[in-house]
């Protein structure tokens, strides 16, 4: 297993504007792209939305494995291609980028179902190539001799009993 | 380790693992309730009704910005029971550093012994093991009557004299510590990494 990894700039950028066609395009409620240790790796809220994709994210990224491992104990070979939740009033849609990135759709229950994985799938297809790019893996700076204490001495402020 | 360059971001992972009913959830529960409102998320927890965790708990710390930079804490938690071996592989990956959390009670001992090697075992899965790994352990319950005292732990569990605290989680002893030991052995550990990977490719 790699042991930094990382997004460069330009990745992010390109897959920010994926993300943006495909919220505007179906007037999704949210869009987030989130990898296997439940980083969220890019987002994409409609204006009115305001939740908390921190938590979501480990959410998804939590239940989109189990949905791996039932597969797995059903004897299937692959990952799980998709998954929806159907609620009264926004439904989830995951479906699978690559073996460690998923794609998270948030949306009203009046969008068609349809043309949400019609979307989801081109989207994914544009977001192969760039999460393929793993330049921005290799770095070699990136905290200097003073952050270690600098990190110390602000996790001692947040700490609210010291 | 995650780095995200173009929000400055960077994602530190660390899980709390040990056998069930060590105290991991009190941790969290301690960490949330002492962090300033802005600077940490909502504190999940996925539990059955009887009060166990049964996939994680989740928390994240940010400490705001250093040099530029946005260091983000992902804390999680596995359930300790025997047989959700799955999800404790799950929670695992990418893990950058572990609090093993061990129950001081006597008869807890094997529990705590089973528990260290069931997690060796997933990180050798992920091509890592406890030798070259930062980790703590955490000697919890030191409050209660029927403890083991830290030498004979210390010999039990401690192989590779990782750095130790004793705690009472559920009174917030020991815990802050912990953390912070864990989170300077990651930065620590990520930068050495860092510096072998620039010695190898110049
Ligand atoms: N006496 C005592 N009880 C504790 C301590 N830490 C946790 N507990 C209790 O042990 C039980 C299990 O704790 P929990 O945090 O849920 O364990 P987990 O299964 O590891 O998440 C709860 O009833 C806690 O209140 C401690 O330091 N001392
Ligand atoms: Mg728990």
């Amino acid at each position: 297993m790699q042991y930094s990894k990382g997004m460069s700039e330009n990745q992010y950028n390109q897959i920010l504007s994926c993300l943006t066609k495909l919220i505007q395009k179906l007037r999704l409620n949210a869009v987030f792209l989130v990898d296997g240790a439940g980083r969220i790796l890019a987002e994409k809220l409609s204006e009115s939305e305001k939740f908390d994709t921190t938590i979501l994210a480990p959410l998804a990224s939590g239940s989109y494995s189990a949905a791996n491992e039932m597969a797995r104990q059903l004897g299937e070979k692959s990952n799980v291609k998709m998954m929806l939740y159907e609620n009264d009033n926004k439904n989830v849609f995951i479906s699978s980028v690559t073996s460690d990135v998923f794609l998270v759709i948030v949306f009203e229950t009046g969008v068609a179902l349809g043309m949400v994985r019609l979307f989801a799938k081109r989207t994914l297809l544009q977001l192969q190539p760039i999460l393929l790019d793993d330049s921005a893996n290799q770095f070699d700076e990136l905290f200097d001799q003073h952050f270690q204490g600098l990190l110390n001495e602000k996790l001692n402020q947040s700490f609210l009993d010291e | 380790m995650f780095i995200h360059w173009a929000l400055k971001e960077i994602h530190l992972k660390i899980v709390y693992y040990g056998p069930a009913l060590c105290g991991k959830t009190a941790n969290l529960e301690y960490i949330h309730s002492r962090i300033d409102p802005s600077l940490k998320s909502d504190l999940v927890t996925l539990k059955t009704r009887e009060d166990r965790t049964i996939f994680f708990d989740f928390l994240q710390l940010e400490v705001g910005y250093i040099e530029n930079k946005k260091p983000k804490f992902n804390i999680y938690t596995v359930p300790g029971q025997v047989n959700y071996n799955h999800t404790r592989k799950v929670v695992l990956n990418g893990v950058d550093g572990i609090v093993f959390v061990a129950d001081s009670q006597r008869e807890m001992m094997d529990a705590n012994l089973d528990t260290l090697l069931d997690l060796e075992k997933h990180l050798i899965a992920e091509g890592k093991t406890l030798e070259d790994f930062p980790w703590v352990l955490q000697y919890n319950k030191r409050d209660l009557p029927n403890i083991e005292s830290i030498r004979e732990i210390e010999t039990k569990l401690n192989f590779f004299n990782v750095p130790h605290f004793e705690a009472i989680a559920t009174q917030g002893k020991g815990v802050f510590p912990t953390v912070k030991e864990v989170v300077k052995l990651v930065v620590s550990n990520v930068q050495r990494h860092l510096e072998d990977g620039k010695r190898m490719r110049a």
